[in-house]
């Protein structure tokens, strides 16, 4: 297949808002997790990266956000090195964006109140003592809820809402934090049928002129967002290209796409 | 729309009524009361400010201080030595036969310096640590740990470095002075001390009202999060230990000025656990719950201590109990979440019927 096919076009200089990773490795004392990975997504573009279960996709996540220290390889998004830089400062700077596998937000805190505080991430720590809350910002913050169908649950703790709707309201925090380069881990994990459906028309909608890293199990979700798919299986990258050529690719049926139809019967 | 906002200032004006109710109360307080009643009352004002000191601490950040009497002590204890400066040495060193003091001590013989520099070794020595703390990623518990054991260092420092710092039977006769050079009378002084309360509360509402304060609460709730929103939580850990540090100290000059008296036991272990049982039982992370719980436990205190002395501890005991597995929030703790889920009860249905249509 075109596996490797962006190595043959030279290392341009960095475009705006391309993401290009290069012999991506980390090794937990001896455990190669990600091995050698190659990636080069294009500004704009969406990305979804399947396969099974250990095949390093969260592990890739961790290091492109600075989670985890890359063993070897470089990382590069807007022409910049994010290998060594501290989380926060990958997000501040560099305008990568992160939503968790599993809802990670502030439980004990309302539905505005998590929307607000991804809103002013990047604001310095004298405006966050001195300009308070605009007229502005609320309204922003309505018109995000409301693209993620959330607005009438505004001043319910987060902890109350169900499992899908503390997905669209992760969603709805990266939307807001306006990130440049949006990495979702497991978006519709523990959705019905119809949920899915409706979370990758709100990532068509809100999200696709930004670029998109997407880990994504569930087929039909796949088809319906991604431009790309790379399919990893034990750290590397086994196969690259649109969702019908993945899915045609007799080793990756063999590996992955196989194991899940086993596993529904 | 509206209707949701209106909710919401109803139900921010419950605790923004009870705290003005207090603060009256607190107000007209020495209008009824005696000399020895007043006294008692000036103690709360200053455990007042104490409680404020620790809510924002470990109301809003989630961070136990177990230790935090020890700024209140440095805050207390610096005051102290420089109040009590006479012809170059501290009183209480005259009375043990030492007729020189350390050089640093002549500084502090200057009532104003003494005064602020109390309040900037709090921020400094809590700076500090925080930074070393924080940084080193200690997570909740082991600073409760940490800070309870530096609790009992420094109450074993001053009850053996007697020669400094008066030792176990601590400081006395400070004088109630301020920046006057006469004594102060003990009813100014009590209004001179709510000045004090109410400016601190203002602060404190002030603070945790604003964005910043709503970060606080995130770090409390889920700090690896942060980090990936842009924030340095470590710096927000860093930045309220120090206010929090300098609000405890100036609630140990308050104390010491207003009760004349600083000792060991009041920086030590029982002082910082005693705050703990206030926030606990008055509720965290609504500066209102630390007035109720202070004002509550401390008269508890001075009155059952009066008449049923030998039951004070086991009424103390059951008290802390029925806080625990009754009203684990506390009791403003409990009032908001009544109100919170009426709310949120009402919000669920109107979704419902939203989502039918």
């Amino acid at each position: 297949m075109n596996k490797r096919m962006e190595n043959n076009v030279p290392e341009m200089k960095a475009r705006k808002n391309k993401l290009i990773v290069r012999g991506l490795s980390v090794n937990f004392n001896g455990f190669i997790a990600v091995d050698q990975v190659d990636l080069t997504v294009e500004p704009g573009e969406t990305r979804v990266i399947i396969g099974p279960n250990g095949a390093g996709k969260t592990t890739l996540l961790d290091l492109i956000t600075g989670k985890t220290k890359p063993t070897s390889g470089t990382i590069e998004f807007r022409g910049h090195q994010l290998v060594g830089k501290s989380t926060s400062e990958i997000c501040r700077k560099y305008h990568v964006g992160r939503k968790f596998q599993g809802p990670n937000v502030f439980n004990n805190l309302t539905v505005g109140q998590n929307m607000q505080l991804a809103m002013m991430g990047r604001d310095s720590q004298m405006d966050h003592l001195f300009r308070r809350k605009s007229g502005e910002d609320m309204d922003r913050i309505n018109e995000c809820l409301n693209k993620v169908r959330l607005l009438e649950y505004k001043d319910i703790m987060a902890a109350t809402l169900s499992h899908g709707q503390k997905q669209w309201l992760e969603i709805g925090m990266v939307i807001l934090q306006e990130a440049q380069l949006v990495v979702l881990d497991e978006p519709t994990a523990g959705m019905t049928a119809e949920e899915t459906f409706k979370t990758g028309e709100m990532i068509n909608k809100n999200l696709k002129d930004k670029t998109l890293l997407v880990i994504e199990h569930d087929m039909d979700f796949v088809r319906q967002i991604a431009e790309t798919v790379t399919v990893l299986h034990q750290g590397k990258i086994l196969a690259e290209g649109s969702f019908e050529e993945v899915e045609q690719d007799p080793r990756v049926i063999q590996v992955y796409l196989k194991q899940d139809t086993e596993k529904e019967e | 729309m509206n209707e949701s906002k209106k909710r919401m200032v109803r139900h921010i004006s419950i605790l923004l009524i009870i705290d003005i109710a207090v603060f009256l109360f607190l107000a007209c307080f020495p209008v009824f009361a005696n000399a020895f009643r007043l006294q008692i009352m000036a103690k709360c004002l200053c455990y007042i400010v104490f409680a404020y000191s620790l809510d924002l601490l470990w109301g809003y950040v989630g961070l136990m201080s177990m230790g935090h009497a020890v700024f209140f002590g440095i805050g207390a204890y610096i005051l102290a030595i420089g109040y009590s400066m006479q012809n170059g040495v501290p009183s209480y060193m005259t009375s043990l036969g030492y007729t020189q003091a350390p050089g640093i001590y002549y500084f502090l013989a200057n009532k104003p310096v003494a005064f602020f520099a109390a309040l900037l070794v709090c921020g400094v020595v809590a700076g500090i640590l925080g930074a070393f703390l924080f940084s080193k990623k200690v997570n909740s518990v082991f600073f409760s740990l940490i800070t309870f054991a530096l609790a009992r260092v420094f109450e074993l420092l001053i009850i053996n470095q007697q020669r400094f710092t008066g030792g176990a039977n601590g400081i006395t006769k400070i004088s109630r002075r301020l920046f006057a050079e006469v004594d102060i009378p003990q009813q100014v002084y009590y209004y001179i001390l709510l000045a004090m309360v109410i400016l601190v509360y203002l602060f404190c509402k002030w603070l945790t009202s604003s964005k910043y304060g709503l970060i606080l609460e995130a770090v409390r709730e889920n700090e690896d999060r942060m980090s990936f929103f842009g924030y340095h939580a470590t710096r927000f850990k860093i930045v309220i230990f120090i206010i929090s540090a300098v609000l405890a100290g100036l609630a140990g000059i308050m104390f010491a000025t207003s009760q004349s008296f600083i000792g060991p036991s009041n920086v030590g272990i029982a002082a910082s656990t005693a705050v703990i049982v206030w926030l606990a039982l008055g509720g965290r992370g609504n500066i209102t719950g630390a007035t109720i719980g202070t004002l509550v436990v401390c008269w508890a205190e001075s009155i059952f201590s009066e008449q049923l002395t030998d039951y004070w501890n086991i009424i103390y005991g059951v008290m802390i109990l029925v806080v625990v597995f009754l009203i684990p929030k506390g009791i403003i703790g409990q009032l908001q979440t009544a109100v919170y889920n009426r709310r949120a009860e009402r919000v669920r249905r109107e979704a419902m019927v939203e989502n039918k249509q």
